[in-house]
């Protein structure tokens, strides 16, 4: 389940990598926004569950458009400053959070509540929804990317941006979608998880070095890589926890030494092509 | 001859230090934190002041090797967190003052710079960055497993103090001081030009026939040198050690730091830790914003002067002579030397 | 701008503009030097709480030492003058923390500093503790450790006090005393052989607890069928919490300190994992349990301080929340002032002698702010009071503090053990009952 949910973020953060050419540290904190939203409107509000997820989507796509046309495009260029704007960003969405909801762990109740009994294994109905809801989501972006006009647009930009203007392609407008597409993923990412997560105002902290490692090893800004990649660190590290009791605390270290294998092996990662 | 001596300085101060303010700035600065202790008695700004020191150290040394080699380094905290985790061990299994475990830190650091070097030799720009990042984290993972020897969440407590908190102040004053002036020395000496060269094209360093291997692991060194004894003077400054050494949060923060100040300079890095250290402690009279504001703060400043605070500051208040190149005050028309129109 | 026509190295214009900014920069300073100098002597004494104030911990903090405050302040003060707190946000490292127990002391100038709820930036608080022989009454860290300095070193540490909790290792301990308890109500059902489960979040500090249960269980006549070992801030638990159901167990032993312990309950609930449960589970104690887990963490028994009825009365009409081991900044404020007055000064060094006095000098004395025993307060049951050991711990142990066992029931947090002390009977969830007799194991 987390596998799924890894790599709908994983795809966020390949894209912009791929595309835009950046890291965005402030990726997760979209995620967790979208949570922190549909906890307001459904559990605060007393909206319903499913109006309260579309509200969350848009809300999260209409803030974070905002910071990356405030913050994030005036200096792409510096790409050293973009990543300590990029933390900052992520600090000022988790400080508004704590400021207006407080710094309580919230929970927002499930779309399908109670559990169902498989083979004699009891599922939460939720966790099915969740993981069923990430595949698909997934497959349609697998689709979008790959066998649309724009998705292979997005494609070109990512190879070769330079050429791809020249071949009359607005570069601008290639990464700003890039950018509501991952912002999407991520606020997806975050309403189907809410329900199964404890959310708290520093869960984008902890996914954002897993995330990083599964990038890594997926291979940089390669879409099919960060979702197999999401998939493998996903599955590895609840081996580690399980194989390891004594360590379940050092699956974060665990994470970092798998990233740092690979950078120093296959620095390109499964799939990816070395870009310099 | 003393007096030839004194009078060349003078002629010297009134004709390149006194019309250039980048020049006399520092020096009232220095004059000013110097003589602070005698006019205010007042622990708590010294602390500050202290803190804002060794982050001074840290970050000049992370300059030293991201900003003027290119070598983006995001766990820096990896160089700190060894050698204040050395002193701390050393100080307390052993009983050695400070005086040695300090050097020691410092040169462990080093050594692990080394280590941590050598792999990073092949990687280049974001992989380069991600590899350095996972080096704090797979220590800190070190540091919970051994807990007996590390203190585990809690730490090490029960250093020795450098010495009395007066002379803590000065000491670690005039250490910043002489480390800075040390790597100003090294980026404006043909090393440095080399670290420079190595950052604008590796490539093109490594045909003109720079060994840049040698020299990447020369920056690793000079770098987790002084970030070493940043760490250890840290360690025995609070005379406690913990799991917050080797952070991620604490190699963002001097990141921030230099970037904030100025990349590339070394003004700039420690101007970066004076004003990111008593700005987050001038935030102090609200709790609840202080952590918005300052992050707000930081997002501004990089919007509106992407290159650093001291580094607009200077162009602000400096203009250069097109022809003898000399730096003036921008509200002279001729240049002091050379009498060119600028 | 005058135009110079001049050579020279520098000209009157910038010997002026020179003059101008070394003037501005003596009055910046200045101006800063007066925003960092320590503040006057007024009439209010001065208490200042330390912690990580943005958090829940940090705000019951403050919670427990507004109500203490203006209590004693209804009553004249202390030495005839009233009381005020300043506050400052200690953060989450030790830097931030040494520098707010700085600004406590050389610029508010407080005369007692409580709290600090993380151990580690407590240890390096100490060291500014002893430094300018402030009293620091801690609140909320549970570190064995912290203590143990007082014993390695008293002239230096002697200004340190934990008044709340009770020591982890002591913590640790009390898990075990209930079990039998529990035990026997389990067997009370027609179980013979009792099964116990143990789940836990992996730190330092819980190893020796694991431990000392896996030895303690077959002691007490049960059967041990596993140990969970999960991370601190593991956010999904079902596949442990099925393991448990097969493994048949019918008690779960839970040791969680962190957010982990929140999913656990919440999982459990959802998913009907037939078990009681007893253990410790700090996220459990706070009111927004109930809501985080949407009402699933139901029947989750936690380890928690005991606080009398009239506090929790008190408490929940000013607050609206349930106390917390955080709001024993009550009692750390009570103590001291009552110190205070019993030394005639504010000196440090003769407070803390009449602090260490506190609970020793007999059940007859009163004090002067409460129509209490010495030594009793709220934290102490009935029959009990307060001492320090002589490492100014809190002592614990029947007569002293002791810590109790709470359990969720239907939105309430209610006190369950020890008897004597049982504002409810101790529920074992229904789903569980029924499991248990669908599949024979009773009656």
């Amino acid at each position: 389940m987390t596998g799924g949910i890894l790599a709908l973020l994983a795809i966020g953060m390949a894209l912009q990598i791929g595309v835009a050419r950046m890291i965005n540290f402030a990726h997760t904190a979209f995620y967790m926004l979208a949570a922190y939203v549909i906890y307001s409107l459904a559990v605060v509000y007393g909206l319903n569950l499913c109006l309260s997820a579309a509200i969350s989507v848009m809300v999260t796509l209409v803030i974070g458009v905002v910071f990356y046309w405030l913050g994030i495009r005036p200096i792409k260029e510096h790409a050293r400053s973009l990543l300590v704007m990029t933390v900052a960003i992520a600090l000022m969405i988790q400080e508004s959070i704590v400021l207006i909801i407080g710094s309580d762990y919230v929970s927002t109740p499930s779309f399908l509540p109670g559990y169902i009994t498989l083979f004699g294994v009891r599922i939460l109905r939720q966790t099915l929804l969740t993981f069923g809801i990430s595949l698909g989501i997934l497959l349609l972006v697998w689709m979008f990317i790959t066998r649309t006009k724009t998705g292979k647009t997005i494609r070109a930009t990512a190879q070769d941006a330079e050429m791809a203007s020249l071949l009359g392609v607005n570069v601008e407008r290639v990464n700003l979608t890039v950018m509501v597409i991952s912002l999407a993923l991520a606020a997806i990412a975050g309403i189907i998880i809410a329900p199964l997560l404890l959310i708290d105002e520093t869960m984008w902290e902890r996914i954002l070095l897993s995330l990083m490692a599964i990038n890594v090893i997926g291979g940089l800004g390669n879409i099919k890589g960060s979702i197999i990649g999401a998939f493998i660190l996903g599955y590895v590290e609840t081996m580690v926890v399980f194989l390891m009791p004594m360590g379940a605390y050092l699956r974060g270290a665990f994470a970092m030494a798998v990233m740092l294998i690979v950078l120093t092996v296959k620095p390109e990662g499964l799939f990816g092509i070395r870009v310099e | 001859m003393m007096l030839a001596i004194i009078r060349r300085f003078i002629r010297y101060f009134k004709s390149e230090i006194l019309p250039v303010p980048s020049q006399l700035f520092p020096v009232l600065f220095c004059t000013f934190l110097f003589f602070l202790p005698l006019i205010a008695k007042n622990s708590y700004l010294l602390l500050i002041l202290s803190f804002a020191n060794i982050y001074s150290i840290f970050a000049v040394s992370w300059d030293l090797l991201s900003g003027y080699t290119g070598q983006f380094c995001f766990g820096h905290a990896l160089f700190f967190g060894v050698a204040a985790y050395t002193c701390a061990v050393l100080n307390l299994n052993f009983g050695l003052s400070p005086w040695i475990t300090i050097p020691i830190g410092a040169l462990t650091a080093v050594a692990v710079g080394l280590i941590v070097g050598v792999p990073c030799l092949r990687l280049r720009g974001i992989y380069l960055s991600l590899a350095t990042v996972s080096f704090p984290t797979i220590l800190l993972g070190i540091v919970f497993a051994f807990p007996e020897q590390t203190g585990g969440e809690l730490g090490l407590y029960g250093i020795t103090p450098l010495s009395s908190p007066l002379c803590n102040y000065y000491l670690i004053l005039i250490l910043m001081l002489v480390s800075s002036f040390i790597v100003w020395k090294i980026v404006n000496s043909r090393i440095g030009i080399i670290f420079q060269a190595i950052r604008e094209g590796e490539v093109t360093a490594r045909a003109s026939g720079i060994n840049t291997a040698k020299y990447k692991l020369l920056a690793f060194i000079i770098s987790g040198f002084f970030a070493g004894l940043a760490g250890g003077v840290y360690a025995h400054w609070m005379r406690t050690v913990g799991p917050s050494v080797l952070t991620t949060a604490l190699s963002f923060q001097i990141i921030t730091m230099v970037i904030l100040g100025g990349l590339a300079t070394i003004y700039g890095a420690i101007g970066g830790a004076y004003i990111v250290t008593l700005l987050t402690e001038y935030l102090r009279f609200t709790i609840e914003w202080r952590v918005l504001l300052y992050s707000a703060a930081v997002a501004v400043v990089l919007i509106c002067i992407p290159r650093g605070i001291l580094v607009w500051l200077r162009d602000r208040v400096e203009k250069l002579c097109p022809k003898c190149k000399k730096r003036n005050l921008f509200t002279r028309r001729l240049c002091r030397s050379c009498g060119v129109n600028i | 701008m005058r135009k110079s026509l001049s050579k020279r190295a520098i000209t009157r214009a910038q010997v002026i503009g020179i003059v101008l900014i070394i003037v501005i920069a003596i009055v910046a300073g200045v101006v800063f030097y007066y925003f960092t100098k320590p503040v006057e002597e007024k009439t209010p004494i001065k208490i200042g709480i330390i912690g990580p104030l943005r958090e829940t911990e940090g705000m019951h903090m403050q919670m427990g030492a507004i109500l203490a405050v203006e209590e004693i302040n209804a009553k004249g003060g202390v030495l005839g003058r009233p009381l005020e707190l300043v506050y400052e946000d200690s953060g989450t490292t030790p830097m931030e923390g040494v520098l707010a127990f700085e600004k406590l002391v050389t610029v508010h100038k407080v005369s007692v500093v409580i709290g600090e709820e993380k151990s580690e930036l407590c240890l390096a608080e100490q060291e500014v503790m002893a430094d300018h022989k402030v009293i620091f009454l801690s609140v909320g860290a549970a570190n064995p450790e912290l203590c143990a300095r007082v014993g390695q070193n008293y002239e230096r540490y002697k200004y340190y006090f934990r008044i709340s909790p009770v020591n982890s290792t002591m913590l640790g301990q009390y898990i075990f005393k209930g079990l039998p308890w529990v035990r026997d109500k389990i067997k009370a059902l027609g179980i013979e052989n009792v099964k116990v489960a143990i789940i836990g979040a992996q730190t330092k500090g819980m190893e020796p607890i694991f431990e000392a249960a896996e030895a303690i269980i077959p002691e007490l006549g049960m059967e041990h069928v596993g140990t969970w070992r999960v991370s601190p801030t593991a956010t999904d638990l079902t596949s442990e919490l099925l393991a448990i159901k097969e493994s048949g167990a019918h008690l779960v032993l839970t040791m969680f300190s962190e957010a982990a312990g929140v999913v656990f309950s919440r999982q459990r609930g959802e998913l009907e994992i037939p078990v009681a449960v007893w253990g410790i589970n700090s996220e459990a104690q706070k009111a927004v349990f109930w809501e985080s887990t949407l009402g699933y963490g139901n029947y989750e028994c936690l380890m928690n301080t005991y606080w009398r009825e009239e506090f929790i009365d008190k408490y929940m009409e000013k607050w609206g929340e349930y106390p917390t081991y955080c709001s024993a900044t009550y009692e750390a404020i009570y103590i001291w002032a009552d110190s205070v007055e019993r030394a005639g000064t504010l000196d440090p060094d003769a407070v803390v002698q009449e602090i260490e006095m506190w609970g020793k000098r007999g059940s007859d004395v009163m004090q002067k702010f409460r129509d209490l025993h010495d030594g009793v307060g709220m934290n102490t049951a009935p029959g009990c009071h307060f001492e320090f050991t002589s490492n100014h711990d809190v002592m614990c142990g029947p007569g002293y503090v002791e810590p109790v066992f709470t359990q969720w029931i239907d939105g309430e947090l209610k006190c369950v053990w020890p008897e004597s002390s049982a504002t409810a009977e101790y529920q074992i969830p229904p789903y569980a009952i029924d499991y248990w007799r669908a599949t024979g194991q009773i009656p």
